[in-house]
């Protein structure tokens, strides 16, 4: 049996996303998924088609891979985690 | 089926497109069938029948060319977005929500196009339904149908004017002296014999 693994608290994502649906629907998505409590999304770029976005998200136990499916499946990509804090 | 008519309404209020389609082509078909209406009433040579097999051809024909023409049309729109899209994402948006959505977006456009003046029609239509059913007398099949369609191109004009926050009256009249145009023209025509 190996040991269950901390939970991530805090993970700040930098995503590439189209125009819509927007950082409240995003927001929205994000924060449905299981064990995530708070979603905080600043825009730091915008273009003719995308917005390049920083979220922030929180919970009892973060699921990096739900939230990568679920906001890819919006047509967002992720380019890197920036920060990340974990704990029991 | 629930959920797609919930989806194809929520598509429709969102993308102000259909909306668009919707009142170009209900027009389109108003004034169309109002032809058909005016030549009828001046050439004073039709009947019931042949008044609602020209104007369901027309209808059928419109219904035809609206969905494929606006499907075509948005098809081709909407690929050329999606693929600068996945320019600027260096990603293939297939299997997503935003392809899923677009390819809803396209049926619900082309839908709104062949419907709009295909229903229009079949409204202005109906009192010569009820006059072949001799239920009302051909001369008044005619009245009403002209009162519907002076209602109908009233209510767009006021729809378009409400959009625009401007006089829905004024430009609920405009649209009515459109639908007379086409009856002057057609008189005078009649009237030196063209037709």
């Amino acid at each position: 049996m190996g040991k269950k693994k901390p939970p991530v608290k805090v993970i700040v994502l930098d995503i590439l996303k189209p125009h819509k649906p927007d950082i409240i629907e995003l927001s929205r998505v994000i924060c449905g998924i299981k064990g995530i409590s708070k979603v905080t999304i600043n825009v730091y770029a915008t273009d003719e088609k995308t917005e390049s976005i920083k979220a922030t998200i929180e919970g009892s136990d973060v699921n990096f891979e739900k939230i990568k499916k679920d906001i890819e499946d919006y047509g967002a990509v992720i380019h890197s985690i920036d920060n990340v804090r974990t704990g029991k | 089926m629930q959920r797609l008519f919930l989806n194809f309404f929520k598509i429709i209020k969102e993308e102000k497109i259909a909306r668009r389609y919707f009142i170009m082509n209900s027009f389109d078909g108003i004034l169309s069938v109002l032809g058909i209406l005016f030549a009828a009433f001046f050439s004073s040579k039709f009947s019931s029948n042949l008044i609602i097999i020209s104007g369901i051809g027309v209808g059928i024909a419109m219904f035809v060319s609206g969905i494929y023409g606006a499907y075509v049309t948005e098809r081709a729109e909407r690929k050329k977005d999606l693929i600068a899209l996945e320019k600027h994402l260096i990603k293939k948006l297939d299997g997503t929500r935003i392809k899923k959505r677009q390819k809803a977006l396209i049926f619900a456009i082309a839908l709104i196009d062949g419907i709009a003046p295909l229903f229009n029609i079949l409204v202005i239509l109906f009192p010569f339904f009820l006059s072949r059913a001799n239920i009302i007398p051909f001369f008044y099949a005619f009245i009403f149908s002209f009162i519907i369609t002076a209602i109908a191109l009233f209510s767009l004009g006021f729809f378009l004017a409400k959009i625009a926050k401007e006089n829905v009256l004024l430009n609920g009249l405009k649209a009515i002296v459109a639908g007379i145009a086409i009856g002057l023209i057609i008189f005078l025509f009649e009237k030196i014999k063209i037709i």
